[in-house]
């Protein structure tokens, strides 16, 4: 082990309530950090979800030739505002309805296909586009009427649903850079404080130290070591907590929501994510740590 | 060319003159005693050298350099060429003498797969073998004051320079304190002493700079 290393540590050890205190500070900063990275992860995946699943739903006319629809297809398919363009022709809608009936068969067999409207079914690449794209299909002559997903309601109701789950994904991540923003700032202050005082305490050390031609680094070394264990520890110790948080509530999430995609249910995927938060918040400690300690180091340690 | 130069070196705090005008100069393999009672200036003489005070007016050259002028990030490279050997030791407390010896070598930039040779060999020669893994406070005032000279030499100095190594002894000790640096300067190496124990320097022998009121009253070449 290097020997700054074996410094920090014993500088840890030697004072463990400074530790405990600078490692507590940083658990809460990154088990609230975790909660928060896992909430705008949430939010996004249900946008995201709503904003692919609304499909308008353009029904034909019936005297509509084929070439009429190819002429409509062709034009809709250079529309890079248009995905998932797909034509659904009167047999197909009847498929469609047969099987949506299948637990009662006789529903099935009373309809023929001459009663369901061919159409263009697509979904808005962004949903900003979904009302400019209705406009766009309402104007067409073979289309008789416009529709859309059940989940979504009527045209008006696209573009709320996905404007309040946007204000509360905006609100969401506005809160949480707050929080985090606040809780990375106490924590680089508590870091300062804890070095300041481990400069404090090892005034002596560093000035012998120095007379007998360490290099400002070298003196530097094992405090801004010290730092980051205090960050790196205090980083995996809150995504612990919020680790097991999350797959506890997980189950209940799971089924409170439904289809939306909360969370990933795949456990790889669930660890996965959890895992690139660790990273990033490691990452993030690790730099709250330096600039704290060197801010800390900066202002006290003045080397004669 | 001389190792150490002073050349008409002063040093004011304030109204108080702690060095007037001193020049001398000490050669490469040189043992030197600087005498003097106590605010004769001994100490500042060795704050100049390693660049803790810059003087007033003056000339500070050590191994070719003016240390006044040197710039402050070469500060600690200066003073790895310097072994010093302080008054109150600074030793860090909460280390043993192998580690006090090995924070040295780490901070001479040694690999440290020499270091257990190295500090063997200081430890050696100063007679502390047996008390490596000591703290400083498990030890008797000399060798206190031997394990300080063994961190000074562990760095491979070009000069030591022993700051009052007798101040706290008794005879004796002072005494085998004094002839193992004496022993050090046969084995090649430059050794400044400052003392006030006139006695065992006239039983040593060697050059002699006699401060008294921060003027160099006898020794300058």
């Amino acid at each position: 082990m290097s020997l700054h290393l074996k410094t920090s540590i014993a500088n840890i050890r030697r004072a463990p309530f400074q530790a405990m205190a600078a490692i507590s500070v940083l658990a809460i900063t990154f088990f609230v950090s975790t909660l928060i990275a896992l909430a705008v992860y949430s939010s996004n995946q249900i946008i995201s979800y709503f904003e692919t699943r609304p499909q308008i739903i353009a029904f034909l006319k019936d005297d509509t030739t084929q070439e009429q629809v190819d002429d409509l297809m062709g034009r809709l398919t250079g529309d890079p505002r248009i995905a998932n363009l797909k034509f659904v022709s009167k047999e197909e809608a009847l498929n469609i309805y047969k099987e949506a009936t299948s637990d009662n068969p006789l529903l099935g067999e009373l309809v023929s296909p001459s009663i369901f409207p061919a159409s263009i079914e697509f979904s808005p690449s962004d949903l900003s586009h979904a009302q400019d794209l209705i406009s766009l299909v309402e104007g067409e002559l073979v289309v008789e009427d416009i529709g859309f997903t059940a989940n979504v309601g009527g045209s008006s109701a696209v573009g709320d649903v996905i404007n309040r789950l946007k204000t509360i994904s905006y609100y969401v991540r506005l809160t949480g850079a707050v929080s985090v923003g606040v809780l990375a700032v106490t924590s680089g202050l508590v870091l300062m404080v804890v070095i300041s005082m481990r400069i404090s305490m090892k005034k002596e050390e560093i000035e012998s130290l120095s007379l007998i031609g360490a290099s400002p680094g070298f003196i530097r070394a094992p405090l801004l070591l010290e730092a980051i264990e205090y960050g790196v520890l205090g980083a995996f110790l809150g995504w612990l907590l919020a680790a097991v948080l999350a797959m506890y509530v997980s189950p209940h999430l799971f089924s409170y929501f439904g289809t939306l995609p909360i969370l990933p249910k795949e456990p790889s995927q669930f660890f996965g994510l959890l895992g690139i938060i660790l990273l990033g918040e490691v990452l993030i400690s690790v730099t709250i740590a330096t600039l704290g300690s060197l801010f800390s180091l900066s202002r006290t340690l003045k080397l004669k | 060319m001389p190792l150490l130069e002073f050349k008409n070196v002063s040093k004011s705090f304030g109204a108080i003159e702690a060095l007037k005008d001193v020049s001398f100069d000490i050669e490469e393999g040189e043992m030197v005693f600087v005498t003097g009672p106590s605010g004769a200036g001994k100490t500042t003489l060795l704050k100049l050298l390693i660049r803790q005070l810059k003087p007033s007016s003056g000339e500070v050259i050590f191994d070719g350099k003016d240390v006044s002028k040197i710039k402050k990030k070469d500060v600690p490279a200066l003073r790895r060429k310097v072994g010093t050997v302080f008054q109150d030791f600074k030793l860090l407390d909460e280390k043993t003498i192998r580690e006090n010896c090995n924070i040295a070598l780490a901070i001479a930039k040694v690999a440290s797969k020499e270091w257990d040779a190295r500090v063997e060999h200081v430890l050696e020669l100063v007679g502390l073998s047996e008390r490596a893994d000591f703290f400083p406070s498990q030890l008797s005032g000399g060798e206190i004051q031997r394990a300080a000279l063994a961190r000074a030499l562990v760095m491979n100095p070009k000069i030591i320079f022993a700051d009052e190594p007798t101040g706290n002894l008794d005879w004796d000790t002072a005494e085998e304190v004094m002839k193992l640096l004496q022993k050090i300067n046969k084995e090649g190496k430059t050794v400044i002493v400052t003392t006030h124990h006139k006695k065992i320097i006239h039983e040593l022998g060697g050059r002699q700079l006699e401060l008294k009121k921060g003027s160099l009253e006898k020794g300058e070449k």
